[in-house]
C-alpha cells in the first residue's frame, strides 16, 4: 500500500521550490548502508513503495530495510483537455520532497556485497541520481 | 603511535577566507583546551585524510602548535565526502578524555541458523579513557549469540584497562530476535481515498449547527 498522511491540515499545497542541500536526514542512522539522493526532486508514494518491494526480497529473512522519507505533499493535476481556469486541480498523488543529500533508504544486517546489490536494484526505481553511502 | 599533523597559524578568518583555504587543499581548524588561548589553525586536507583513514583519534601537532590533541569534532559536507572544519582539543598524558568509539561485531551468531536476525542496536559507544589508550574499535563476539539472546556492555571484548563506558551500564548492544513480519495493510478503498482534513466539519454537523 502506498504511503500517505492520515490527517492533513490542507488537501492541496503549493508547488514550492527545492533549494539548497539537505542539512538534516543526510546521515545513515539506523542501518549500516544507505541510499543518498544526489539531486533534489519529488519521490511519489508509488515510487517509494516500488523501491521497497524491489529491495525487500534481498533483505528478507536476514536484514532490515528502513524507509527514511515520507510523502507529505499532495500533488494536484487538472484533467486532460480541460479549459484553463476553474481553479486548482484535484490531488493526484502524494510525494516526498527530497533535497540533495537526503538519505532515502537504509539497510542493516546484511553484508556489504548484499547491500550493494539491494541498493542497486532500488536505485533503478528512483527518478533521481542516487549513490550508496556507508555509516560514518 | 599517534599521527603527526602539521599545523600553521591562520590569520585570515571568516567564511570567505575559509572557502579560499579549502580550494587550496587546506582546512580551517581550531585548537582549544587546558585553559590556554584558542588558536585558529590551518592544516593540510591530505594530511588529515590520511590520519582519518588510519582511524586516528589522537594527533601529534607540529608547527604553530605543539603537543597532543584530540580530534574533538569533524564537520563534513552534506554528502559526507569532504571535511569542512576540525576542532582540536589539547590533551596531556594524565588527562581523561571522552571519545566516541565504533562498536563492531565479531564472528557469526548461531541464532541466525535458528531463524533469528541479529540486530546491532548500538553502533557507537562513548568511553572515558586515557589519551594513550583510545581504541580504534571495540568488538563484541557474537559466536555464542543464540535466538532470543542479547549482549550487553559487560560483553565487550577489548575494552582498554581503566576505560569506562558512559551511559547505561546494562544497555543492550546486540540482540538476536525473530524477524518481524510486517502485516500487509488493507488496500485503500480506490485511488480516491484521501486523508482526514484537520478542522473540517462533517456535512451532518454543519446542518445541525444551521
Amino acid at each position: 500500500m502506498a504511503l500517505m498522511p492520515k490527517r492533513v491540515k490542507h488537501r492541496k499545497s503549493q508547488r514550492g521550490r527545492i533549494r539548497g542541500n539537505a542539512t538534516r536526514g543526510n546521515r545513515v542512522v539506523f542501518g549500516e548502508f544507505g541510499l543518498q539522493a544526489m539531486e533534489g526532486g519529488w519521490i511519489s508514494a508509488q515510487t517509494i513503495e516500488a523501491g521497497r518491494i524491489a529491495a525487500q526480497q534481498y533483505v528478507r529473512g536476514e536484514g532490515k530495510l528502513y524507509i527514511r522519507i515520507f510523502p507529505h505533499k499532495s500533488i494536484t493535476s487538472i484533467p486532460l483537455e480541460t479549459r484553463m481556469g476553474k481553479g486548482k486541480g484535484e490531488p493526484e498523488f502524494w510525494a516526498a520532497v527530497v533535497r540533495p543529500g537526503t538519505v532515502l533508504y537504509e539497510v542493516s544486517g546484511v553484508t556489504e556485497q548484499a547491500a550493494r546489490i539491494c541498493l542497486a536494484r532500488l536505485a533503478h526505481k528512483m527518478p533521481i541520481k542516487v549513490r550508496m553511502v556507508k555509516r560514518t | 603511535m599517534s599521527e603527526v599533523l602539521e599545523v600553521k597559524k591562520r590569520d585570515l578568518l571568516g567564511k570567505l577566507n575559509n572557502s579560499r583555504l579549502r580550494r587550496a587543499g587546506k582546512l580551517p581548524a581550531v585548537l582549544y583546551g587546558h585553559g590556554k588561548e584558542c588558536l585558529s589553525l590551518e592544516i593540510s586536507a591530505e594530511n588529515l585524510k590520511t590520519s582519518l583513514r588510519h582511524g586516528a583519534k589522537l594527533v601529534q601537532l607540529k608547527g604553530a602548535a605543539e603537543g597532543q590533541a584530540l580530534l574533538q569534532d569533524i564537520q563534513w559536507d552534506t554528502f559526507q565526502q569532504h571535511v569542512l572544519h576540525v576542532d582540536l582539543l589539547r590533551v596531556e598524558a594524565q588527562d581523561r578524555v571522552k571519545v566516541e568509539v565504533d562498536l563492531q561485531l565479531r564472528g557469526e551468531a548461531p541464532g541466525e541458523h535458528e531463524g533469528g536476525v541479529v540486530e546491532h542496536l548500538v553502533h557507537f559507544l562513548e568511553i572515558e579513557t586515557d589519551p594513550g589508550h583510545i581504541p580504534e574499535h571495540l568488538h563484541v563476539n557474537i559466536n555464542h549469540l543464540h535466538l532470543g539472546g542479547e549482549l550487553r556492555v559487560a560483553d565487550i571484548e577489548d575494552l582498554p584497562e581503566g576505560a569506562l563506558v558512559l551511559g547505561e551500564p546494562d544497555m543492550i548492544l546486540v540482540q538476536c530476535v525473530e524477524p518481524t513480519v510486517v502485516p500487509e495493510e488493507d488496500e485503500l478503498a480506490g485511488s480516491g481515498a484521501e486523508p482526514e482534513i484537520i478542522g473540517r466539519k462533517d456535512d451532518d454537523e454543519e446542518k445541525a449547527e444551521e
